[in-house]
């Protein structure tokens, strides 16, 4: 079930919990693994939009520069709308 | 907002959870121990690197009062100098066009901010009286809008 280079299901779930108010608050087990999934694809989305930028400015490698400018547009909308 | 400050903490939690003992089974949720000598190996930043450790910038609110959050390590080392904020705004003049996307596409907020980003750089070179407000000033109702009694704006007070 889970992928090479994804993230456990365990570790979202560690991850979520550090940032419940109420400690009272859980995460069943379908919603850990999208969750798992949303995350992955986060920072898959992050790594290629770099990356094409790096691309795009004639780069063999991806630096902090490439990713910061992605980086409104990218986080732009995550938010609740 | 939230998402945000999570990143940060993520960070932090890698360099907590090397304290850990239960680290022997794959199905806990921290690094097994080839997994942390592969992170510590290939991607933990070191001081010998010479980079500085990327933090995301706080949310504050101006006009609000601020909830304390507590000092993280990473926010630490950033007083101290070893530890660079990444900007949202250095590389504005990027944003005023969708930038390619991957698996991902651009919500509408984004593209709102990029409208917004396209109209503030065809108004940068605008001199003299802003086109904006003479194109919706002929619009106006004033029964629309609240304008309490004596404090009248400046531009309701001379329409054109």
């Amino acid at each position: 079930m889970e992928e090479r280079g994804g993230f456990r299901k365990d570790t979202v779930d560690r991850l979520l919990r550090l940032h419940f108010r109420d400690a009272r608050t859980r995460v069943n087990a379908e919603a850990q693994l999208l969750m798992a999934e949303l995350l992955k694809v986060f920072v898959r989305e992050a790594a290629a939009r770099a990356a094409r930028q790096a691309q795009a400015e004639d780069l063999e490698k991806v630096d902090t520069e490439q990713l910061e400018k992605v980086l409104p547009q990218l986080v732009c909308g995550c938010g609740p709308e | 907002e939230r998402r945000c400050s999570s990143l940060q903490h993520k960070s932090a939690l890698c360099a907590c959870g090397t304290g850990q003992k239960q680290m022997n089974s794959h199905e806990s949720w921290s690094l097994s121990p080839e997994e942390f000598e592969i992170w510590d190996r290939l991607y933990r930043i070191k001081e010998s690197d010479g980079i500085k450790e990327p933090v995301l910038p706080r949310v504050q609110f101006e006009t609000l009062e601020n909830m304390e959050e507590p000092a993280f390590p990473l926010q630490k080392a950033q007083e101290e100098g070893a530890a660079r904020e990444l900007s949202l705004s250095e590389w504005s003049i990027w944003q005023n066009q969708p930038l390619p996307t991957s698996l991902v596409g651009h919500s509408d907020l984004c593209h709102l901010f990029i409208s917004a980003m396209e109209m503030m750089e065809l108004m940068r070179h605008q001199q003299g009286e802003c086109s904006y407000g003479q194109e919706l000033q002929p619009h106006l109702r004033m029964e629309d809008v609240n304008i309490p009694g004596k404090k009248r704006n400046l531009s309701m007070a001379n329409p054109p």
